[in-house]
């Protein structure tokens, strides 16, 4: 597109492809309620800026496969993403790299 | 080829075992003649069949001529239903009074049984009354009586150790209670001590223990309107988050005497430990709140970070995670080892890495899944390994702490590249395995393995497996004695193991006690203070002794990766 001005909008190089993925495997909410859960093997990829927070993104990847945001935890390289302000400048990411989403775990003693 | 069998079953179509297996089996073959046979059979049985429709007609003539022709529907016609009658011919008239006499004993015996229940329920309410007349018997018994049935259970001396009202504690019992309280209180920080409610029947002892708290005062109730509207009052004159005892005093009418109303709301409140140490905290919150303009969950991410050591900044913990670390029994969260992990690698000396509880499981669970497409899977290998060579250098770094869950159970595993040993320690003792191909963790032994084979593979060097030394069950392990601490274990011991490069660290077990693990709960020392109380640095030139398999040769210099893999390689294609 060309502005009325005439001067040339200049492609976003800013924006990368970033892939979610997710593999529900088990969850156990307390002693006296014990859920067991299970979701199949899901990726996603995304076009998004590099310097917009991430967290906008996990929400649309959770509401894409209906699982309640709280009960997942994103990994990036083995580190937490619990901030919400983290962009993909801060994390180093680069095109085509792969977030991974794990349901939250909690350990006591051993499997029931 | 097919092989055709001449004679036998066999020869039919037959198998050995007909009954075995109905479904995708032939059909029996059947000779035409055999066929031929049968058709002509039901061919016969046709034409000397009666027809029951035509029979129906002409019994009708001689009734339909009297009455006028109708549809037969309406009442008082006799309708003759060809179905009806085949079945009354069939059954003969012995065989249907043998069936109504069925049918009436069958009837009188269902009668008889509910006559019977009937009868039972009276007695059931009978034996209620006399079971209560037993009670109430038993309890108008004399003492004596009742003295010499207790004997059974130890006498009555025992039993009324445990009054509420007159129970006298044993000295390492109060020395526990005054421990927590201790590490309740500072951490806390406000010179406020608050008790669960199961301490009420401690009262008398409470009163007597010297506190060694400056400025302290014992607060059971936890009024969370009366703190809040106390340090309301003393916001201008005092920095809001003290609260002292005497500010306390002046505000809530509150006599020091009374001690029984100082400790803990009675269990029939409805309050819990849990709701009534939140409420504390959601007290303290506001306060905070009025200052700085912070909601209540938010301060309590704050009061995490400053009083419980766990975060640096405002990270991910809620209130939620406070009740989990915090209450005795409570299971740790994802969350929690994770905020423990990060705080130990930034604090933790430059030669040791704390990874957290997510980059195990990433490797486990990609591996798992790219099984199959193995373009994919080397794909992965190579952005994953990009992502610990930021961290990883060959020579400087010469440990690796990893928090691993497994189906809700915490253990940590330990790379050591100076002492060439690769160990996890199961705070659970299921079954010691010293053998690591025979352990229950063969697959994260084996995951590790060869993840640090590509890495250094990627490195352009390789690691030399055999001099290695792979530990399924480590010596001097501590054990949890319960079922809910292995959440705190796997966080000491991730903490003791990051100084085990600088510091002389080989008994775990006698630091990592069941205390100490309680006390973790409470106050997280994030200092060296505790490794340095309990170890001392072990100088660079010094060599450890020999005796033990723990604790092999230290090498003076950084170890030169024994095979070259690569250029071993490169050179033989040469």
């Amino acid at each position: 597109m060309s502005t009325p001005s005439g001067e040339d909008v200049k492609p976003d190089t800013s924006k990368i492809r970033i892939g979610v993925q997710f593999n529900g495997q088990y969850m156990h909410s307390s002693v006296s309620t014990p859920l067991l859960f299970s979701y199949d093997w899901t990726e996603v990829f995304f076009l998004y800026k590099k310097t917009k927070p991430l967290a906008k993104l996990l929400i649309m990847f959770c509401e894409r496969i209906k699982v309640d945001r709280k009960n997942i935890r994103f990994n990036y390289e083995g580190v937490n993403i619990s901030r919400e302000e983290t962009t993909a400048e801060d994390l180093e990411m680069e095109d085509g790299d792969v977030i991974d989403g794990q349901l939250w775990q909690e350990g006591g003693s051993f499997e029931r | 080829e097919t092989i055709r069998i001449v004679r036998g079953k066999k020869s039919q179509g037959q198998k050995n075992n007909p009954e075995k297996k109905t479904s995708g089996r032939q059909p029996q073959r059947r000779s035409d003649r055999t066929v031929m046979a049968d058709m002509e059979r039901f061919l016969g049985q046709v034409a000397s069949e009666v027809n029951p429709w035509a029979s129906d007609s002409e019994s009708n003539e001689s009734g339909s001529t009297t009455s006028d022709s109708t549809d037969g529907n309406e009442e008082g016609v006799a309708v003759d239903d060809p179905l009806n009658r085949i079945g009354s011919q069939r059954a003969s008239p012995a065989k249907k009074e043998a069936d109504a006499k069925r049918l009436d004993e069958e009837h009188q015996r269902l009668q008889e049984e509910k006559e019977r229940q009937k009868e039972e329920k009276p007695r059931r309410k009978e034996d209620k009354k006399r079971e209560k007349q037993r009670q109430k018997r038993l309890a108008e018994r004399e003492p004596e009586d009742q003295a010499n049935e207790l004997q059974m259970f130890g006498g009555v001396d025992e039993l009324q150790r445990w009054d509420d009202a007159e129970y006298h504690m044993h000295e390492d019992e109060g020395q526990g209670v005054t421990d927590i309280g201790n590490a309740l209180s500072a951490c806390l920080g406000s010179g406020i001590l608050v008790f669960p409610s199961y301490f009420r029947r401690l009262a008398n002892e409470l009163r007597t223990i010297d506190w060694n708290i400056p400025s302290s005062e014992i607060i059971g109730r936890a009024d969370a309107e009366a703190v809040v509207d106390l340090t309301k009052a003393n916001i201008a004159s005092r920095p809001p988050w003290i609260a002292r005892a005497e500010d306390i005093q002046e505000t809530v009418p509150m006599e020091s005497q009374t001690t029984d109303a100082i400790i803990g709301p009675d269990p029939a409140d409805g309050l819990q430990f849990g709701d009534e140490k939140i409420a504390m905290i959601k007290a303290t919150a506001m306060t905070m709140s009025h200052s700085e303009k912070l909601s209540a969950d938010d301060f309590c991410l704050k009061l995490v970070a400053q009083r419980h050591k766990l975060v640096g900044t405002a990270g991910p913990l809620f209130v939620d995670h406070l009740y989990r670390v915090s209450s005795l029994d409570g299971w740790f969260n994802c969350d929690v080892v994770n905020e423990w992990a990060k705080h130990l690698d930034s604090i933790s000396p430059p030669n040791t890495k704390v990874v957290q509880n997510g980059f195990f499981n990433q490797l486990r669970t990609n591996t798992k899944a790219m099984v199959n497409d193995a373009k994919k899977l080397e794909n992965w290998w190579n952005r994953f390994l990009r992502g610990t060579r930021k961290w990883f250098k060959e020579h400087e770094t010469r440990a690796i702490v990893l928090p691993i869950h497994i189906p809700s159970h915490w253990i940590c595993a330990f790379v050591d590249f100076d002492r060439r040993q690769l160990a996890i320690f199961d705070s659970l003792k299921i079954m010691p395995v010293k053998d690591w191909k025979r352990s229950q963790h063969v697959k994260i032994f084996e995951l590790i393995k060869e993840w640090l084979h590509r890495l250094f593979l990627s490195l352009n060097s390789g690691i030399d497996w055999t001099e290695w030394h792979i530990d399924p069950c480590p010596e001097n392990q501590p054990y949890q004695v319960n079922f809910f601490d292995c959440g705190p274990h796997t966080c000491l011991l991730m903490k003791y193991l990051c100084y085990r490069q600088t510091h002389d660290i080989h008994n775990l077990d006698k630091f990592i006690t069941p205390p100490n693990v309680k006390d973790f709960r409470f106050l997280a020392s994030e200092d060296e203070s505790d490794v340095e109380a309990v170890s001392r640095p072990i100088e660079q030139e010094r060599k450890s002794p020999t005796g033990s398999p723990l604790t092999p040769i230290l090498p003076t210099s950084p170890i030169q990766p024994v095979v070259l893999l690569r250029r071993s390689t490169r050179h033989k294609e040469e």
